[in-house]
């Protein structure tokens, strides 16, 4: 292996799989996520010469990622995406006992594509509002309003299931 | 339910990420994306160092050669000021004059011979980083008119400052910033816009664009739009600001920047405001 691709090799390891559980989360599909994220290394590896900081670099995929996402959503243009498991709702549709269950995420695929990118960067990869920031091209006002927002619609839609 | 700032409580907050960790741990991923990345970067280099290098040294300059015929051909037919070869078309613009522009009309110092500290300066008033930039003034018309190419260090054009010196004032004030990857369809170069602000345009890279109407007198923010793009699409972009009644100058202002957060492309054209 070359100089050049140990640096992100150590990216490799410790993000490829939860990038591409991301943009599953995101897509809707495993495979066009490992798409999305392979792409995204290998731009990483163009820009290497540009991009030394192991920081800078996990940042630049992570944005990457996110393009890749919008992207392919896009060029799709239908609204979800996502391949859900198809629990049937119980008696108690509450937040709290409806997040332990796999369909909290066929609930957030509900959610505007900006709502959705803001609750699995911060739920999902543990990110803060300013990298969320970062990585989304917005700022960090906007990260809050898109996370005040989707709670309320994921109260609404939760509450319209009821 | 308790909600703490209009969002989730710590006890939702809990419920929701293991809910999402849940649904993410139990996808099987193929387990060979390392290889693959490898031969897609090894593969990349492969073909351009056996295959390609010397032919594509031989028709480097024929390509360039019809790329720059087709650029300047196809950006005349679209309206927006180019570079050195229309240089007259921007001569009757007026000069966007942010307040805060160094060497602008509240400066103590005489403004130099030289257009490029303006450029910057500009260039820095719109959010884009510099420091790594290089300013190259392009050609002199007159004495009164000129252009400042700004490229990264590797040499990628992000854009051309055309500048014009005002005797009045003693100083360079910038007309319009153009870029050589980035085409405005819409609205037309010193036009006139009303609300809903709408914006065409196309540029060949990937990443996130962003539109921002400015009032010229004070660089106040009207609008700002935001977006991730791909390359070679026309997209479209409409955003809505308060009507003013009576006109006034302003700026449209399109920036693109990379995956990593560089800016690949700038756009600046003026605009009357409010005219009907």
């Amino acid at each position: 292996m070359s100089d050049d691709r140990n640096e992100l090799a150590v990216l490799y390891e410790r993000d490829y799989a939860r990038l591409v559980r991301f943009a599953a989360l995101m897509v809707g599909s495993v495979g066009d996520a490992e798409e999305i994220v392979q792409d995204a290394f290998v731009a990483a590896h163009r820009s290497l010469w540009r991009i030394r900081d192991q920081d800078k670099l996990g940042a630049y995929v992570m944005r990457s990622v996110i393009n890749g996402c919008r992207g392919l959503i896009r060029r799709k243009r239908h609204g979800s995406h996502l391949v859900i498991s198809d629990g049937a709702a119980g008696p108690d549709q509450s937040l709290s006992s409806v997040a332990v269950r796999h369909d909290m995420v066929a609930v957030l695929a509900k959610l505007p594509q900006r709502q959705r990118e803001v609750m699995f960067l911060r739920y999902y990869l543990d990110q803060s509002e300013e990298r969320i920031a970062r990585a989304m091209g917005i700022t960090r006002g906007a990260v809050k309003t898109h996370a005040a927002r989707a709670a309320g619609n994921l109260r609404s839609l939760l509450e319209g299931e009821k | 339910m308790n909600q703490v700032d209009g969002g989730l409580n710590a006890a939702e907050e809990q419920q929701l990420r293991a809910g999402i960790r849940r649904e993410a741990d139990s996808m099987q991923l193929s387990g060979d994306g390392w290889q693959r990345i490898v031969e897609r970067t090894q593969g990349r280099k492969a073909v351009v160092r056996k295959r390609f290098l010397i032919p594509a040294a031989a028709a480097l300059g024929v390509i360039l050669m019809v790329v720059a015929a087709v650029t300047v051909n196809h950006r005349s037919d679209s309206g927006i000021p180019t570079a050195a070869p229309q240089q007259s078309a921007t001569a009757d613009y007026p000069i966007i004059w942010p307040q805060a522009l160094v060497g602008g009309k509240t400066a103590t110092v005489p403004a130099t011979d030289d257009p490029a500290p303006t450029a910057k300066q500009f260039l820095d008033s719109l959010g884009v980083p510099t420091a790594d930039l290089t300013f190259a003034v392009e050609q002199d018309s007159r004495g009164e008119s000129r252009l400042v190419k700004v490229a990264t260090r590797n040499g990628s054009v992000l854009g051309t400052v055309s500048l014009r010196w005002e005797s009045g004032a003693g100083a360079w004030g910038v007309q319009a910033v153009q870029s050589p990857r980035t085409t405005v369809r819409n609205p037309e170069p010193n036009g006139a816009v009303n609300p809903p602000l709408s914006v065409a345009f196309r540029t060949d890279t990937d990443g996130t664009a962003r539109v921002r109407l400015l009032d010229a007198r004070s660089s106040k923010e009207l609008t700002s739009w935001s977006e991730g793009i791909d390359p070679n699409e026309d997209w479209q972009a409409n955003a809505n600001f308060t009507r003013n009644a009576d006109p006034f100058p302003g700026y449209l202002v399109l920036t693109v920047q990379d995956g990593g957060g560089q800016f690949t492309s700038v756009v600046v054209m003026p605009l009357t405001i409010g005219a009907t």
